[in-house]
């Protein structure tokens, strides 16, 4: 326990105060424009018994939704199928590995911008080469059916070095017994792979899969600088929409309130993978 | 001298050929942006956006110098710096208390872990408004100690679930054989199970850096000059008339090399891995 | 009296240039204010030795301010700080900063986009006595297009220090060669579209983003449509008029069938930048990016590019004007030190010298304006920009921006915005987007707490 206090403490400091102010704001009209509504606790609900009628905001869910499912699927099948093609003992794989950092070291802003310019047609080099290669050279970020796989791509690019990194890092932590003796007793590639290394790297796996789907929730620069939520609304994901309702209309109040839901619908989310998926195992 | 994991047996199926083949294509097209950033570094502003690019071409030093001169220094410094600390005092809080929570018993750990994780979600703009009134109040607006307390937000729950995972990966039966040994358990965990997570600890201070390095909102929101980060600091190349491509270049590429620099520095550690001898040890 | 430091060259200045000229014209301008000091007996400096914190968004003028702030210590005594992050971070920064009375700064930019949530929301302080004791300020010298959206009521809040009058850029070869004059009325550009374009250089050049409730307004009125009945006191929606859908529906065609692609996602140097490489044959936005088509330095088309007023419509023609400001914060702490340096920062010597010394046409001054320097200057494309920008500026000025500056508009603009996207992709037909986009924002005015009439 006296390990785990002086982190508990700062957590609960840092992180309970401004969730309890998140919480009181969701129930005010607040508007930062307006004084008279700080601390306004007259309709505690108001904000929250508008939410569903609100069509933006069910759009919003939506494409939170599929944004989610799509970057972190893709982001773990990209990662593990690096990891385990990097999984051998060299020193050139050692250099690669290493240099994969790449995308994730960029601020998101920079990775924002060049994939921006990367779906712009005209000065694409991506589409020059799908031209190259006599492929249609869409204007990605223009299509209504196009720009969310695009902001997916982006995404994806810049963090399956996270998932690759973790899983990588697992598989060399795993121990080499069970693998040998399997090896000894016959087993092909892929049924070790299957019925050992999978379930070996389960809990690696559930808890990068928490972690990605987590800040993907979060997800901000992309789709600030790349389409601004467009075309019309198929981009407009639940933060960014909380953030317009924050910061340019100012009614943080509102604002509040979809945070609070969207927190809420995470925590849900993350609970039931952990108790269904297991984070824990037992090596022995 | 068994080759690592389980897929070293479909390596062995694979050739070594193809491995290092394939590594390579998923290098370069990982790669491929970032490299178009770096050389439009070295190109002017209108050239930059030529496509296709051109290879052969005189590089210009102009767009780091006119980088290195302005406001762009300082802030790669502030990002240095809190980015290091933010790793240190992370990784010092948050590992033990990992332990901790690996080595606890089932059913309590696992609220305790869940709320950890959920101090995690909260997107920066929910908590950008209380920590900015806070800030103020308290007078930590446009410091570095106010970006490291926030920072410690979203990677004190990084460490501790990262580090708890990998620490579950190591049996504790090792431990056992230490304590049988004669070590007390802080013994046992600094000469047996810390080292074997070497790897673990690499990947997880590295993310922590990166984590800090990159933020955007919170170093928008809670610094003015004097703390200036270089992500905010960067999208001051994105002027009125127009965004100077070689300056963006530049900066980028200098935001990216410590985090490259230190991630090849710490490659070793990133996969040394088990010895069998360790393990039967 | 003052030497002109650009000797005969009349090229338009670019970077380095830029330096040297504006070094030069400093120290002349230093010299100047030391021999004029010395001349007269002791100024009273009332504020010396204090320092003023200004935030303004990166802009030639604050560049070209920094570069000049020498002189204003010398003048008054009173050191100055600017901080100027990039546009984007300026705005979040600003509101933040003005929503919770911070008083970290004593000058802040006011911009277009926010200035009448600002001003409506008391964020801004009132400068009427400030400009009732300095008579030399001339607030009348001021275009009025440049000073509504500064004022609310009779109360002036800001003074304008650029304002972006819309225009048109247009290449001239690719009229010539289609035996076209370049478009009066959109009807007319719509007209021509099809016979101007070809596969390498299309008709238009949009942008989307926040292009589209800034551009598009320049449509709505010129085929009567309107934002509101009558703003600020009737703010009953008119978006789903016939008028209002018409213009909505010319607007999306030329994205949709005459545009370079992917224009919707476009942010400004991305228009400008295309428009500078000749992909485009018209290009209708804000005198700052229009502008750059002519840029000696930067652009393909440099010479084969005209300017004119933006076409209008059966109802006329409403070029858009946006307009930035300086305001005192209502939280700063010293007032009369901060009117010190915006009563200097928009003067007629300082904004005449920094209009001569870097690119920066969209001045607010009319003695500016008609100054045989900034005549010769700008004078680009063989077409007289301060004539163009004069109009615009007169025009906008007779009122029909006051949709702009009401404080709602921020989440109106928005969900027009959107509306425009969902047309110019072809998501939905412009009768059914504007229905719903009415609807939307009659529920924001009602949330507001305006009362209208409802469809």
């Amino acid at each position: 326990m006296v390990l785990l206090s002086p982190a508990l403490l700062v957590l609960a400091v840092v992180t309970l105060a401004p969730f309890a102010f998140l919480l009181l704001t969701s129930f005010t009209p607040l508007n930062l424009a307006r004084p008279g509504t700080w601390w306004d606790f007259s309709r505690p609900l108001a904000n929250f018994v508008e939410l569903p009628g609100d069509g933006r905001f069910i759009n919003s869910l939506g494409v939170q939704l599929r944004l989610s499912v799509f970057t972190v699927a893709a982001q773990l099948l990209l990662g593990l199928g690096a990891a385990l093609l990097l999984n051998r003992d060299s020193r050139v794989l050692e250099a690669i590995r290493a240099l994969f950092i790449i995308p994730m070291v960029l601020p998101p802003i920079i990775v924002a911008i060049i994939w921006k310019v990367l779906f712009t047609p005209d000065i694409s080099m991506l589409n020059w080469g799908l031209g190259l290669l006599r492929l249609p050279q869409p204007a990605w970020l223009a299509d209504p059916r196009l720009a969310l796989p695009a902001l997916v791509v982006a995404d994806v690019w810049e963090w399956f070095p996270f998932t690759m990194l973790m899983l990588l890092a697992a598989l060399k932590m795993m121990p080499a017994e069970p693998l040998e003796a399997a090896r000894i007793d016959g087993a092909g590639p892929w049924q070790v792979f299957r019925h050992i290394v999978l379930p070996l790297l389960r809990p690696t796996i559930v808890v990068t899969v928490l972690f990605r789907l987590i800040e993907s929730v979060k997800a901000f620069p992309l789709i600030f600088i790349m389409t601004g939520g467009g075309p019309g609304t198929v981009t407009e994901a639940t933060n960014y929409y909380a953030f317009l309702q924050g910061f340019t209309y100012s009614l943080l109040g509102f604002s509040a309130a979809i945070s609070v839901v969207v927190l809420a619908a995470t925590f849900l989310v993350s609970y039931l993978i952990v108790s269904w998926a297991g984070a824990r195992v037992d090596v022995e | 001298m068994s080759s690592k994991g389980a897929s070293g047996i479909a390596r062995r199926r694979l050739g070594p050929v193809l491995t290092y083949g394939a590594s390579m294509l998923l290098l370069a097209a990982t790669l491929f942006p970032a490299l178009w950033l770096v050389q439009m570094s070295l190109k002017t502003d209108v050239e930059a956006m030529r496509v296709p690019p051109t290879v052969f071409f005189a590089p210009t030093l102009d767009n780091y110098a006119a980088v290195f001169q302005g406001k762009f220094a300082r802030s790669f410094v502030n990002s240095l710096v809190v980015s290091v600390l933010t790793t240190l005092t992370s990784m010092l809080l948050g590992v033990p208390a990992a332990y901790a929570l690996s080595r606890a018993s089932f059913g309590r750990s696992r609220g305790l872990a869940l709320w950890v994780l959920s101090t995690r979600m909260a997107p920066p703009i929910a908590f950008a408004i209380p920590f900015f009134l806070t800030y103020r109040w308290l007078g930590l607006i446009d410091t570095v100690l106010g970006l490291l307390v926030i920072y410690l937000t979203f990677n004190l729950s990084l460490v501790m679930w990262m580090m708890r995972t990998f620490f579950d990966g190591i049996p504790r039966s090792l431990e056992e054989a230490a304590a049988i040994d004669g070590a007390g358990p802080l013994q046992a965990f600094a000469r047996v199970t810390l080292p074997l997570s070497g790897p673990g600890l690499a990947t997880t201070a590295i993310f922590c850096f990166v984590f800090a390095w990159n933020d955007f909102f919170y170093a928008l929101v809670l610094t003015r000059s004097r703390a200036l980060m270089a992500p905010v600091a960067i999208v001051n190349f994105m002027n009125y008339e127009g965004w100077e491509w070689g300056r963006i270049g530049a900066a980028a590429t200098m935001i990216m090399l410590p985090v490259v620099a230190f991630a090849l520095a710490v490659r070793r550690y990133l996969i040394r891995g088990l010895t069998a001898g360790a393990l039967k040890g | 009296m003052m030497p002109d430091p650009r000797g005969l060259s009349r090229s338009m200045t670019r970077r380095s240039f830029v330096r040297t000229a504006v070094g030069a014209a400093a120290l002349a301008l230093a010299v100047h204010g030391v021999r004029r000091a010395a001349a007269q007996p002791a100024r009273a400096k009332p504020f010396a030795g204090k320092t003023l914190n200004v935030f303004m968004f990166d802009h030639p003028y604050p560049r070209a301010l920094k570069e000049l702030l020498p002189q204003f210590t010398e003048l008054t005594g009173i050191k100055v700080e600017i901080d100027t992050p990039g546009f984007l971070v300026y705005n979040q920064r600003a509101d933040l900063e003005l929503s919770t009375a911070s008083g970290a700064y004593d000058v802040m930019a006011l911009t277009f986009i926010f200035s009448g949530k600002w001003i409506g929301a008391g964020w801004a302080s009132r400068l009427n006595d400030f400009l009732a004791r300095d008579a030399a300020v001339d607030p009348a010298d001021f275009l009025s297009g440049a000073m509504a959206p500064m004022k609310s009521g009779g109360d002036v809040f800001a003074l304008p220090f650029v304002a972006e009058s819309t225009l048109m850029v247009y290449r001239r070869d690719v009229f010539e060669r289609a035996g076209l004059k370049p478009p009066e009325t959109f009807d007319e550009l719509l007209a021509d579209a099809p016979k101007i374009q070809t596969a390498e250089v299309k008709a238009y050049m949009g942008r989307g983003l926040g292009g589209f409730h800034w551009i598009w307004p320049n449509y709505l009125f010129a085929y009567g449509g309107r934002f509101f009945a009558d703003p600020p006191r009737d703010m009953t929606p008119m978006l789903a008029s016939a008028e209002s859908v018409k213009s909505a529906e010319v607007f999306g065609r030329l994205y949709r069938e005459f545009s370079v692609p992917g224009v919707q996602s476009y942010a400004e140097p991305q228009s400008s930048g295309g428009m500078m490489e000749g992909r485009a044959a018209v290009y209708i936005d804000a005198l700052a990016w229009v502008g750059l088509a002519a840029d000696p330095a930067k652009s393909k088309v440099k010479d084969r590019v005209g300017f004119a007023l933006p076409p209008g419509g059966p109802a006329g023609r409403f070029p858009q004007a946006a307009v930035h400001g300086l305001q005192i914060p209502a939280g700063a702490r010293q007032k009369d030190v901060s009117w010190e340096f915006i009563k200097w920062a928009t003067s007629k010597e300082v904004m005449g010298r920094i209009s001569e010394s870097v690119v920066y046409p969209a001045v607010t001054r009319a003695s500016v304006l008609g100054s045989p320097a900034y005549r010769q200057k700008y004078n680009w494309g063989g077409a007289d920009i301060g004539a163009l920008h004069g109009a615009v500026l007169k025009q906008a000025g007779a009122g029909y921006m006051a949709y702009r500056t009401v404080p709602e508009f921020p989440p109106i603009g928005d969900r027009v915005s959107i509306a425009l996207s969902e047309i110019s992709t072809g998501q939905k037909p412009a009768a059914q987007a504007m229905r719903d986009a009415q609807r939307d924002v009659e529920g924001i005015l009602t949330k507001a707490g305006r009362s209208i009439r409802k469809s």
